[in-house]
């Protein structure tokens, strides 16, 4: 499911790598679950002008995936590309800590540096 | 000393979860809380995930309740390894689908946020598996590496509890280990789960000991005493000091010693199943009624499984061969197995391991360990204790008649290894005599349990054809022996008889100290006649220097004297 597709400032830039990330959550509905997009949602917004995809996954609807995704701690999101995979959960309500993991800093609107590859 | 057996599930009690594990449903009275939650925890290297593992191997392969086994310590090509070192297939049982494997990393930064955050994709993962293979038992190992991952203790307080409910809820039995030394490090384990039980491992004067201990067990009795367990390569033994290892079957069958004098004393050999302790000195024949009662056993079509502590296999099988035993026969045809290993540095529980697992794999009827007395030497006494009980328990409980030799003087062993005395059901004393200038061996029943046996001292020979007891010599002294013996069989077997030949044995001393005093007498005198013939003829020669001496002074004294004494011719002539 794709919840923004990002927002493209203009024509003339050139075609750039998409930001894609996973968000996995157990009840779409559930508090925490819509606590966790909202949070990644802005930050995202605000770092990735060039725009991004963000998928939601509930494990509810997918089970398997627990197990091919490593994941134990829920909401978790998995930034899918650029590579590497990197994955932060919680409810990302720490800014610094989202921007750092992924690399949104630096170049915000850029492909991600190489400290993105923290937490790998 | 046996508390009544543990019920196994009182009406409107708990069911119970059989592990498998030998020894440990015993004390459990039937296993782990069925559709409960149980903790292990213990320090490095106490067998935490070897418990769990065994517990859904053993409910997978034989009691049909697949299992999922998910570790946050190891990979599953490293659980796979792990189950592989204890003899299980894990990959054949998760093929069959009696088991998954999963191994889940977490690593400690990727929280990121002040909470909100659940373990709702572990349960996922979980239930996901169980629904898989209609699991109806779950291990989450290392259960630590999780929790030191959450940084918020009342998130991972909360969220365990709805992890653990979850599955309760779905009636599945969970096993949660824990690597931590006390159970204050991570206190959450007491209350979250319905039966705790402590691992320890531990080296004690360079000996490796496991020991377990069922902290708590709601809903039901358990026993409170810290057992010592052995893993071994086909998993855990856990053997309790008490209780447990007295329930076995007492058979009224008798087996025979192999040595038929020894079989009368003991009217009819020891029973099926006991054990037996054979006490002597050094060279007093221990080794050779060990094999007797080998030979003998092989003969009726029993194995028998030798474990020769202080020599090689080809030695024993070569010097009871001059005694008439072919121990080579009976170990080409598998009856006879001869394990020759002397207990390593490594200390008493590895070796313990090994002869369960030898016993296991052979199955015999009779298990001789020549000699136990190295045992006795390694780790605490204590321990010693424990560990020659539960072996000797584990032998009982399957039947086994035990011969044990032991190196140690009648007294000592009575004396000083008093524990092992109550240990054992026969005791059978070898030892020399020396009578009469000469060394014999004689023997005795000292104990045996339920047995009418005789109280004699009986002389036996080793001799070609085996362990020769002798008819008993009663007479006024008792039993006698050798030569002393020869002379009553002999005679009239009367104390007159003995004394007289006594007396001859003295006289016959005598003569000999007086021969060679003779001889001595003889040499001194001839050594003196060789003095007197020098002496003699010194004296002579000097006799005859000083009469020469004197003519001479004589005769010129007489010419002096006489005045014709120009003229000899005169004075002789006149």
């Amino acid at each position: 499911m794709r919840l923004s597709s990002g927002k493209p400032t203009g024509t003339e830039s050139p075609p750039e790598p998409r930001w894609e990330f996973q968000v996995f959550v157990v009840g779409r509905a559930a508090p925490h679950s819509q606590r966790a997009v909202l949070n990644l949602q802005r930050i995202l917004d605000r770092h990735l002008r060039g725009g991004y995809d963000l998928k939601v996954i509930d494990l509810r609807e997918q089970p398997e995936l627990a197990a091919q995704e490593q994941l134990i701690v829920i909401p978790a999101v998995v930034r899918k590309h650029p590579p590497p995979s990197v994955r932060l959960t919680g409810d990302f309500s720490d800014e610094a800590r989202v921007i750092g993991a992924f690399g949104l800093e630096a170049t915000p609107t850029a492909s991600p540096s190489a400290e993105g590859k923290r937490l790998g | 000393m046996a508390p009544a057996t543990v019920e196994a599930t009182k009406p409107g009690g708990i069911g119970k979860a059989r592990t498998g594990i030998a020894g440990f449903d015993e004390i459990t009275g039937g296993g782990l809380p069925r559709g409960r939650a149980t903790a292990i925890y213990g320090n490095v290297g106490s067998g935490k995930s070897v418990f769990a593992m065994e517990c859904l191997v053993h409910a997978a392969r034989e009691g049909d309740e697949p299992g999922v086994f998910l570790s946050f310590a190891e990979s599953e090509k490293e659980i796979i390894e792990n189950g592989e070192s204890l003899g299980f297939d894990l990959s054949a049982l998760e093929a069959s689908g009696k088991l998954v494997i999963d191994s889940a990393r977490m690593d400690p930064g990727e929280i990121a946020g002040t909470g909100g955050y659940t373990l709702d994709g572990l349960l996922v993962r979980l239930e996901h598996a169980i629904d898989r293979i209609g699991a109806k038992r779950v291990v989450i190992d290392a259960i630590n590496v999780l929790a030191e991952a959450i940084p918020h203790p009342a998130i991972l307080r909360a969220e365990l509890r709805r992890l653990l409910d979850g599955l309760k809820a779905r009636g599945i039995t969970t096993l949660v280990t824990l690597e931590v030394a006390e159970q204050s490090e991570f206190p959450v384990a007491e209350y979250l789960a319905d039966c705790v039980i402590h691992l320890r491992f531990s080296l004690e004067k360079g000996v490796a000991t496991r020991r377990l201990r069922v902290i708590k067990y709601r809903g039901s009795s358990h026993r409170m005493n810290e057992y010592a367990f052995l893993i071994a390569s086909r998993g855990i033994t856990v053997t309790p000091v008490t209780g447990v290892s007295l329930d076995y079957p007492s058979p009224d069958e008798r087996v025979s010693m192999g040595i038929p004098g020894l079989d009368d004393m003991l009217a009819g050999g020891v029973y099926r199943g006991d054990t037996v302790l054979i006490v002597g000195g050094a060279g007093t024949g221990k080794t050779s009624f060990a094999v007797s009662m080998a030979d003998a056993t092989c003969a009726r079509g029993d194995r028998c499984l030798y474990f020769a502590l202080e020599e090689a296999h080809s030695q024993i099988v070569r010097n009871m061969r001059s005694m008439g035993f072919d121990l080579a026969r009976y170990m080409e045809t598998d009856l006879l197995r001869i394990r020759s290993a002397r207990p390593g540095s490594e200390g008493l529980e590895p070796y313990l391991a090994y002869m369960i697992e030898e016993i296991e794999a052979f199955d015999p009827h009779v298990v001789v360990i020549d000699p136990i007395t190295p045992f006795l030497a390694m780790g605490l006494p204590e321990d010693v204790r424990g560990t020659l009980t539960r072996l000797l328990g584990f032998l009982k409980a399957r039947g086994v008649t035990a011969v044990n030799t032991m190196l140690s003087s009648e007294r000592e062993a009575l004396d000083e290894n008093t524990y092992i005395i109550s240990l054992v059901d026969d005791i059978i004393i070898l030892r020399n005599v020396e009578l009469a200038g000469e060394r014999n061996r004689a023997t005795s029943v000292l104990k045996a349990r339920g047995i009418a046996h005789s109280k004699q001292v009986r002389e036996f020979r080793l001799t070609s054809h085996g362990v020769d007891l002798l008819e008993v010599f009663t007479g006024a002294e008792g039993g006698a022996v050798g030569a002393s013996r020869a002379g009553l069989e002999a005679g009239t077997q009367s104390e007159e008889t003995r004394r007289r030949a006594e007396a001859q044995d003295r006289r016959a001393a005598l003569e000999a100290t007086r021969r060679a005093l003779d001889a001595r007498i003889e040499q001194l005198r001839a050594e003196f006649a060789i003095k007197e013939l020098e002496t003699q003829g010194l004296l002579r020669e000097s006799e005859a220097l000083a009469a020469r001496a004197r003519t001479g002074r004589e005769s010129v004294r007489e010419a002096r004297a006489s005045p014709s004494s120009g003229d000899d011719h005169d004075a002789e002539g006149s």
